[in-house]
């Protein structure tokens, strides 16, 4: 804060200890309390080095794991549940742990923001390409028996100590929950009669639609936000998962076979911890001047050297702990962020923009150039209309590939149908997405865990001939990526932009599989490293 | 300015002058003590700071970069499309709760707005009989979009599947028709999506999740009597083969929230 001497010395006053020590004596006591009224604002934020954690702490944890449906070359193939690290999640109803997406912080008083992203995948298929669930047969409910066409009910959740998250649970706060059929009857109970006995109509309509508590695509990846405020102490962040309990009005089936199971596969969590009130990381630094007591000689050596030059030299070598906690507010400190970046697409017609681009394979999926329509790899989404999603430095130039830093990326993209030219009823149909980034040397490169995977789930629609049609599935696909500078050997190699790609397959590679897509856009943040 | 350097020296055996004292340390136009710790300590070269010199987690003011404006609800709700505007509508439905808003009495540059919800809706697929209008597969619409500050982002729209078929038979209404079923529980999806505001000045914000929705064309549908539970309602051994309905689309959340964060990007 503001400080003055508390006493000027002027040549009529006569000069004792008090009136000297009072003149210096505020000097000596702001020292270790300094805050923003004592400094520049101009210049200073960009002159200071932000200390590591001083503005964020990130924790993540974060396992690939390979759903082994092949490429192009070798043939493709349905999703198995035998790759290291998949998790067959317990038909038990029961939340359960998600490995690798778990982590443990110990702050101060804080903010924690948790994002998380999993992809599952109910397994499993049959061989015929059909799909094999005992629960869930497409060709039962195409013959006639909609009825036994059940979603995979899965839920997931962050759950903090213990407890889920507010607002962050992927379902219905209750398991037994389920609407109506939109749909009322016009006479009800005033249906006209004039037989004997009169004829009863029905209602009010009280027709229970399907019981809804759970995700319901049978391949999907869920990416779920939180934000907490924490007291000091250690901390345990969970993403859980579970099978929703099955609920209809007279009965609870119970999920009735070993195979109809839901698998996890890749997965990570991202714990970034803002400081509210954290704990002193340097030393609290502090000034000793003596004051003049009685009698005290007044010399060169005593004002001058011992006190006023000894001032000065500290004021002019001011320590990190001799500013006050909470000293410095935004007008003096560098931004959040060291970059950041963003783009979307839209305006494109109703119907979507499509690719029939191959699914390249996931162990091809390190580095490799674009690919083009029809051709066998990934393609960059766009818009056909001259933008695509490619996110690049908001304020020009790249994304430092050398800084200690860590990159946050999200995306979402609306996936509208994932067709196959002659049959739409098959349920494995996938669109592959995933996070790429185009580095200034290498080129563009798709980040290996951040692919997830979406099915035509949609295959029960049919149109006013009554004839099944390719329904829109109406994805909003999730994306996340988490790229840590100080893990990754990109020296010299900055990420010119970050951007979004698709790519579908079945399991025949003779047969194209058209993925369509429509308005989507991709947020990069390069937070600092902690 | 930004070093102290003291103006005048002490020299013993000189008697003390009490003015070049007080301009040691305070002097408006020098470079007196007070004259820099108040307000002109700098850093950077020629600056007054102790290279190489960190800001560290107890420098910052508490909130000051970063803060989380969260809302979240968990009730289950339903919109219909007789409460919900045509697609034309631009003012859409605010879907309660998956909305966030704050007032900042700062520039915070950046705003990265997170919103999610558990989604599901019966979207019928109308099946009429010849004689009346055919809906066109994109009917009837139901669309959720986000508004920034009540302004759409068109990225964010995002259409719904359809999820329930009903066949109106032939449309004498004496022989209903035979298909409606719902698929409703396979289309029950989680949506979390973000959205990165720039150049965000001072003063409210806010994100809002909005809907709307049309009516099924040719609404009226003459059904089957036999449709699972309804036939326990009727609560009559009647001799009709189906009654007369009206159909609507309707959108259900679940569990949802929503969150600005103002970060601070100068």
């Amino acid at each position: 804060m503001y400080r003055l001497p508390k006493h000027r010395l002027r040549p009529a006053n006569t000069l004792d200890v008090r009136r000297m020590n009072i003149g210096i004596s505020p000097a000596v006591h702001e020292y270790g309390k300094l805050d923003q009224h004592n400094f520049q604002a101009s210049g200073f934020s960009g002159n200071v080095g932000v200390g590591a954690g001083a503005y964020n702490k990130n924790t993540y944890g974060s396992r690939a794991v390979d759903p082994d449906v092949g490429d192009y070359t070798g043939g493709y193939q349905l999703p198995t549940a035998a790759s290291p690290g998949v998790i067959q999640l317990r038909n038990a109803t029961a939340w359960q742990i998600v490995d690798n997406a778990d982590v443990s912080v110990s702050t101060g008083v804080s903010w924690l923001w948790i994002n998380t992203i999993v992809q599952y995948i109910w397994m499993p298929f049959s061989a015929a390409g059909d799909w094999g669930h005992l629960t869930h047969s497409y060709a039962g409910a195409l013959g006639g028996n909609p009825q036994s066409a059940f979603g995979a009910n899965i839920q997931f959740a962050i759950r903090v100590d213990g407890e889920i998250i507010y607002g962050a649970m992927t379902g219905h706060r209750s398991a037994r929950h389920r609407e109506r059929y939109a749909l009322k009857a016009t006479p009800e109970r005033n249906f006209p009669t004039s037989t004997s006995p009169p004829i009863a109509g029905p209602g009010p309509q009280q027709t229970k639609s399907h019981h809804a508590v759970g995700c319901g695509p049978e391949a999907m990846p869920v990416r779920i936000f939180g934000c907490v405020p924490v007291t000091p102490g250690g901390h345990t962040v969970e993403l859980i998962a579970r099978r929703a309990p099955k609920g209809f009005d007279q009965e609870i089936p119970w999920y009735d076979s070993l195979s109809d199971f839901v698998a996890l596969f890749s997965r990570k969590m991202l714990v970034t911890e803002f400081p509210t009130w954290p704990a002193a990381t340097v030393a609290s630094a502090s000034l000793q001047v003596a004051a003049f007591g009685d009698n005290d000689l007044l010399s060169a050596a005593t004002l001058g050297t011992d006190r006023m030059a000894a001032l000065a030299t500290r004021y002019n070598t001011v320590q990190e702990g001799a500013v006050a906690r909470g000293g410095l507010g935004r007008e003096h400190l560098p931004g959040l962020l060291l970059a950041y970046g963003a783009a979307h697409i839209d305006n494109i017609p109703y119907a979507g923009r499509a690719t029939d681009a191959r699914y390249p394979g996931w162990s091809a999926t390190t580095e490799f150039a674009n690919v083009i329509l029809g051709d066998d790899g990934w393609w960059v989404l766009d818009n056909n209309g001259g933008a695509d999603m490619r996110a690049a430095h908001a304020g020009g130039g790249n994304f430092d590939s050398d800084v200690a830093s860590l990159i946050l990326v999200l995306a979402n993209v609306n996936v509208r149908q994932i067709t196959r030219a002659g049959s739409e009823l098959e349920p494995a149909l996938f669109a592959q997405l995933a996070i790429g980034a185009n580095r200034v040397v290498s080129n563009n490169a798709v980040i290996k865990d951040t692919q997830v995977i979406v099915n035509n789930w949609n295959v029960l629609n049919r149109d006013q001939t009554d004839a099944a049609i390719a329904g829109y599935v109406d994805y909003d696909v999730a994306l996340m990526a988490v790229l840590d500078n100080r893990q990754l050997v990109y020296a010299g190699d900055d990420w010119q932009d970050f951007f979004v790609t698709i790519s579908g397959f079945r399991p025949d590679v003779a047969d194209r599989v058209t993925v369509t897509w429509r308005n989507a856009n991709i947020t990069v943040l390069q937070m600092r490293a902690g | 300015m930004a070093q102290i350097i003291l103006p005048n020296t002490y020299t013993d055996g000189l008697a003390f002058d009490a003015d070049d004292h007080a301009q040691n340390l305070y002097d408006a136009t020098g470079s007196g003590l007070y004259s820099e710790l108040n307000g002109n300590l700098a850093a950077g070269g020629g600056g007054n700071l102790n290279a190489p010199w960190n800001v560290r987690a107890e420098h910052v003011q508490p909130n000051c970069l970063v803060k989380f404006f969260p809302h979240s609800n968990h009730r289950s709700v339903s919109l219909y499309n007789d409460a919900a505007p045509d697609a034309n509508d631009m003012t859409y439905v605010q879907l309660g709760d998956t909305s966030a808003a704050f007032y900042i009495d700062y520039d915070p540059g950046l705003v990265l707005w997170q919103w999610q919800f558990f989604v599901h809706q019966f979207r019928p697929e109308h099946i009429v009989p010849a004689a009346q209008p055919v809906p066109s597969p994109e009917q009837p619409k139901i669309l959720v979009k986000a508004f920034l500050d009540g302004t759409q982002i068109m990225a964010t729209i995002r259409s719904l599947a359809k999820t329930a078929l009903f066949d109106s038979g032939d449309g004498t209404g004496t022989v209903p028709g035979i298909n409606h079923y719902t698929w409703e529980d396979l289309a029950a999806q989680w949506w979390s999506m973000q959205w990165l505001a720039t150049g965000v000045t001072a003063g409210p914000h806010s994100i809002s999740i909005r809907v709307s929705m049309e009516e099924p064309i040719g609404s009226e549908v003459w059904i089957d009597r036999n449709i699972g539970p309804l036939t326990k309602l009727t609560g009559a051994g009647n001799d009709r083969t189906g009654y007369s309905h009206r159909l609507y689309s309707r959108i259900t959340f679940g569990v949802r929230s929503a969150v600005g964060i103002p970060m601070w990007a100068p």
